[in-house]
């Protein structure tokens, strides 16, 4: 069991200098050439793109606060106009044809009183 | 050579590991480089790229063989380009992009973890008659020859390769490369407890791993 014991560590004596004492691999002038072909296709996508991104985050809040509040702004303006309801259209989506808009002329579809 | 020459052999290759790698940049030049980057200069890069590349190939070789380091390193330098305005202090360049690299190797192997792409953890014949003769007490401590370092280094990557990810890195950098776990745990990124923990259990396993790769020899013998 001893005897064991001490072949392991032998071993592992061996391996921690082996992986330290290993040849390094040498960058080849081919691949940097790669590399800097990637980075320069990529260029527009890198740097110029992240500060883009940068700037549209640190705006996003302002922006959405200044759409809020135009909004809000909207409502109350259109709350306070007299013709509020009235430039409420349900029916806005759908557009009549010119003969039926024609033939209802006479009638005051928004009169509610009469 | 006894243990403690190796160890100390090996301590020296790593406290050099830094400036062996020279011509590496200072602050200030390294600033000049972001700047035209900023300027839409990317191709300044390519000045980051010579003052380091022997460095980041030599970490990432240490953990990744030899056919896919050219690829792990080219990953490394992709990240440190899309990454580098992210870096407050420039100064701290040096242990950044180190740590990038550690980490790449990190990702390499969660992939082929993914894929299950474990190699083949039989050893050669060759390898289990000069883990024999390694393991003899009468055997000296070095390596004599190409074959001899070819054969430990498969005999790491077997037992190596059996270990998940997490387990292998931190094998790497605190068992083998006798790093303090806490410049482990920064070059992983991981914290200190996590760190030592990990590297309990998985000293542990590797033990387990060398000790059924011998037995598995006897086993042949007998």
């Amino acid at each position: 069991m001893k005897q064991n014991d001490d072949k392991i560590k032998r071993l592992e004596n061996l391996l921690k200098a082996s992986y330290c004492a290993q040849s390094s691999a040498e960058p080849s002038p081919q691949w940097r050439a790669n590399l800097l072909r990637t980075i320069r296709t990529s260029a527009p996508d890198g740097l110029s793109s992240e500060i883009l991104e940068r700037i549209i985050w640190r705006f996003a809040t302002t922006g959405a606060a200044a759409a809020f509040a135009i909004v809000l702004m909207g409502i109350r303006i259109g709350d306070g106009a007299s013709s509020g309801f009235a430039a409420f259209d349900p029916i806005g989506g759908i557009e009549l044809s010119d003969d039926v808009e024609d033939d209802n002329d006479d009638i005051d579809l928004w009169d509610v009183q009469s | 050579m006894g243990s403690s020459g190796a160890a100390d052999e090996k301590k020296m290759v790593l406290l050099n590991e830094g400036s062996r790698y020279a011509p590496r940049m200072d602050g200030e030049e390294l600033e000049k480089v972001v700047k035209r980057m900023r300027g839409g200069e990317p191709l300044a890069f390519e000045e980051i790229v010579k003052a380091y590349e022997r460095e980041v190939f030599h970490v990432v070789h240490r953990h990744i063989g030899r056919d896919d380091v050219e690829g792990v390193c080219q990953e490394t330098f992709l990240a440190v380009y899309r990454g580098l305005d992210s870096i407050r202090d420039l100064r701290t360049f040096p242990g950044w992009i180190r740590s990038i690299a550690v980490r790449k190797c990190y990702d390499h192997f969660r992939e082929r973890y993914r894929r299950h792409e474990i190699p083949v953890s039989r050893l050669s014949e060759e390898t289990q008659d000069w883990v024999d003769r390694a393991t003899s007490a009468t055997a000296k401590e070095q390596f004599q020859s190409e074959q001899d370092a070819s054969q430990a280094r498969e005999l790491i990557d077997a037992a190596l390769s059996q270990l998940s990810p997490e387990d292998r890195m931190v094998v790497a950098l605190v068992a083998l490369e006798e790093r303090p776990v806490a410049e482990a745990a920064k070059l992983l990124g991981w914290s200190v407890a996590n760190v030592k923990v990990r590297s309990f259990r998985a000293r542990k396993k590797l033990r387990t791993i060398l000790e059924s790769l011998m037995k598995e020899r006897t086993g042949l013998e007998s």
